[in-house]
């Protein structure tokens, strides 16, 4: 596998839905056997490539851990295009009115509770999108669908990602306020 | 290449290399060694464990380090620095927004320097003393020369104030081997020790910063989860709080630059006695004694324990971590013994945190194990992460983050950049590091020029520049244009701190003047130490001799002439014992002081 195929060098299979308990498992092994502490006493070039190796198995595990990252690797495995990387899909007019009354909405709320409300709700969304891509994936590569619909939910999970992150600011923002 | 295999606890030839770990504190700074067993702190001659990062520049001598130093304070406090790690890698404006608190020299550049005494000098200086002198004692305890050193860094210092660690080191005669952070350090020697699995949590407070961290201990493997602190919050400004609210309370009173510093020492020294003590007086501010209860002192401290708080909390959410996941916490740093410090954190983490570890120790075992590993091998393996962010500025002055803040190290990323003018063959990118939006807001690491670019028209270069975070969080910036394939190293011109040549020019003053002999240092240190007593003693009698006997007079006075007759050899065992038998004779003295002043003060 190619050396920027996380799975590969995170030795997993390449699928969406992934054990995030296996993942660190098997992040932490590879480290284990290319950090560059393991080669301190060896000549600089050895250092240099056990730190190159290392950042690399860093990078993977960021990428995989991630599941909008870990969706784009995928989805760059199956060459389908990734909306915002040379692909200029844009989500339909009612997940657009939708994201634009989410994100009125969250502007609106005042307390901690509600924006708890607020991001729990999100949240579940979230998961459901999560298996709705794998889903998605797995048609495209029966072939039984075609790649539109990973595309659409791919911009969705991306959109509810960025959501919830700014949810949680503003939560933060407002208790440290309060208190 | 042969590879050398070292078998454990075989004693190493003495042509191999010997590494220790050190804690390099704002207040105290403390040095390990692991011998293949366990991590065992070493002491100075006088069994102090936690040496003083406090520096005494005398004239003709060389800097004493130590608790004598501190104890100069009273006498000389022009010729004492005390917490100059505060102003590591700090840049001369954010120095004198502290500058209260020290002795800036005369603006010369962009370099910080402190005005002691007769000299100049920069904080990474001070730091190599302090570093040589725990090296010497290093020596003396192992018997062997110290070779290389795992230092410990708050986990929050920024690029500029790694670098100046490590400077300090190289000045010093000391190899960095790595940086490690505090709390890591911290949870590597609590986590073996106890053979801990699960999340925890380090709350590390220091004399100058705080730090969180949370950490995945895994079968050896300490992953740290998150990170999150403040380089400018410690015990020092529990210190400040205190002597402010005292000057507030004898009406807003303006006090010179060298009570200021004694004050803020007995205001340490309040804290510390209030930790297991209702209440006491202390001269802070005045020379009259103030009083002081555990209570006041609670509510000084507590917006600042609060903030550490927030902090705790934000970098939960962040890691998407629960309170009722962490399986322990450990308390790092000597600003953790107060006791509305645990109270506050056992509330917040609704459970104790681990008493059983020394917190002035804890760090520097954790350094020299991890000296040990590297050197030797190991079983452990540590991965930490950034603490800030790293980026660049782009148009509008926005800062454009390449490799985000709790990212694993080390870290790659490489970025494309292009020309926007025709013919353009060079690009100029600035180093940001922080959180703000607006890089001018972030701290600017430095300006880099990638040259070469063969002309061609605007838009059509692409040159890829790979930003290389290291195991010391230090960057490192690679670059290649696409067309030619060239690729170049760069370096970054630092926007502050000191250059190559500088360092080169330190090194070589050093080696010339610094004595690394223990012998020398121990005598210095003795000698001060008697000509502090000797001079406390004299004032002492000038006000109260009327509180001796005409026979207690004889013997003290017999004692203090023998005391200072010897000063003029260099015999340091009998300065240090006359020194000894001085102090006994006058304990029953010093006693009689005390409670007649209590009295008078309570009169």
């Amino acid at each position: 596998m190619s050396a920027t195929n996380p799975f590969g060098i995170l030795k997993q299979q390449p699928r969406y839905k992934i054990d995030i308990d296996a993942l660190t498992s098997a992040y932490l092994e590879v480290q284990n056997s290319c950090h560059p502490d393991r080669f301190i006493n060896q000549p600089k070039e050895v250092q240099l490539e056990a730190q190159n190796k290392s950042a690399a198995v860093n990078a993977a595990y960021q990428e995989l851990k991630d599941p909008v990252k870990r969706a784009a690797a995928v989805m760059r495995l199956m060459k389908i295009s990734i909306p915002g990387e040379g692909d200029n899909t844009v989500a339909d007019e009612a997940t657009l009115m939708e994201a634009m009354e989410l994100r009125e909405k969250l502007a609106e709320l005042e307390s901690p509770a509600e924006l708890q409300e607020f991001i729990a709700a999100a949240s579940d969304k979230f998961k459901d999108l999560q298996n709705e891509i794998d889903q998605e994936i797995l048609a495209v590569s029966k072939n039984t669908h075609e790649s539109e619909r990973v595309r659409a939910v791919y911009l969705s999970l991306n959109f509810y990602a960025k959501l919830i992150s700014s949810a949680q600011q503003q939560y933060q923002k407002l208790s440290v306020k309060i208190r | 290449m042969l590879l050398q295999i070292n078998e454990p606890n075989q004693p190493q030839s003495s042509n191999k290399r010997i590494a220790v770990g050190i804690d390099l504190g704002t207040t105290n700074s403390v040095v390990s060694y692991f011998d293949g067993n366990s991590a065992m702190t070493l002491s100075d001659d006088v069994g102090g464990k936690t040496i003083a990062s406090a520096v005494a520049y005398q004239q003709g001598s060389d800097p004493i380090v130590g608790h004598v130093a501190l104890d100069e304070l009273a006498n000389n406090p022009e010729n004492v620095v005390v917490s100059a790690k505060r102003l590591m890698g700090k840049s001369i404006d954010d120095a004198a927004s502290i500058a209260s608190k020290y002795m800036l020299a005369e603006k010369d550049g962009q370099i910080v320097r402190l005005q002691v005494g007769e000299r100049q000098l920069t904080p990474v200086e001070i730091s190599a003393d302090i570093l040589s002198y725990l090296k010497s004692i290093a020596k003396a305890n192992i018997g062997k020369e110290i070779t290389d050193a795992v230092i410990t860094i708050p986990a929050y210092f920024d690029e500029a104030a790694r670098k100046a660690t490590r400077e300090a080191a190289i000045l010093a005669n000391l190899n960095p081997l790595r940086l490690i952070n505090e709390p890591t350090a911290a949870a590597l020697a609590y986590g073996l020790e106890k053979g801990a699995e699960g999340m925890y949590a380090i709350y590390d407070l220091g004399g100058g910063t705080f730090d969180f961290s949370l950490l995945r201990l895994t079968k050896g493997v300490f992953q740290v989860i998150a990170t999150s602190g403040d380089p400018e919050l410690g015990g020092d400004d529990i210190d400040h709080l205190i002597v402010e609210y005292c000057l507030s309370h004898l009406g807003d009173r303006q006090i010179n630059q060298a009570t200021y510093k004694q004050s803020l020492y007995q205001a340490r020294k309040a804290k510390e006695y209030l930790s297991d003590h209702a209440a006491g007086q202390w001269s802070i501010g005045s020379d009259e004694k103030i009083t002081l209860d555990q209570s006041t002192l609670n509510q000084i401290v507590t917006p600042l324990i609060e903030k550490t708080i927030d902090m705790c909390r934000t970098t939960l959410i962040e890691a998407e971590v629960e309170v009722e996941e962490i399986k322990g916490i450990v308390m790092v740093g000597g600003s953790t013994k107060m006791p509305i410090i645990q109270e506050r954190v056992t509330t917040f983490f609704k459970q104790r945190p681990h008493s059983d570890v020394d917190p002035d120790e804890v760090v520097a075992q954790g350094a020299a194990i991890q000296a040990s590993a590297l050197l030797h091998g190991g079983d452990t393996l540590l991965l930490d992460v950034t603490p800030l962010s790293l980026g660049i500025e782009t148009m509008g002055g926005v800062m454009e983050i390449i490799v985000p803040r709790n990212s694993p190290i080390p870290a790659n990323k490489t970025q494309t950049f292009t020309t926007f003018q025709d013919g353009q063959t060079a690009i100029k990118i600035h180093v940001v590091q922080g959180e703000r939006e607006l890089a001018d807001r972030c701290r600017s690491l430095g300006e880099f020029n990638i040259t070469g670019i063969p002309p061609m028209p605007a838009n059509m270069a692409r040159v890829d520049v790979t930003f290389n975070v290291d195991m010391d969080g230090l960057l490192t910036v690679t670059a290649m244009e696409q067309t030619t394939g060239q690729s170049q190293d760069i370096t970054i011109n630092p926007s502050y701190g000191l250059s190559e040549q500088q360092i080169r020019a330190m090194l070589e003053q050093s080696s010339k003047h610094g004595s690394e002999d223990i012998e020398l240092r121990l005598l210095a240190q003795t000698k001060l130490a008697a000509e502090n007593i000797i001079h406390n003693l004299e004032k002492a009698l000038g006000q109260d001799k009327a509180l001796l006997d005409s026979k207690e007079i004889i013997v003290i006075s017999e004692n203090l002439n023998k005391l200072k007759q010897l000063l003029s050899s260099d015999d340091r065992t009998k300065i240090a014992d006359q020194t000894k038998i001085l102090d006994e004779a006058t304990k029953g003295f010093a006693s009689r002081r005390v409670s007649n002043s209590v009295a008078s003060g309570l009169r």
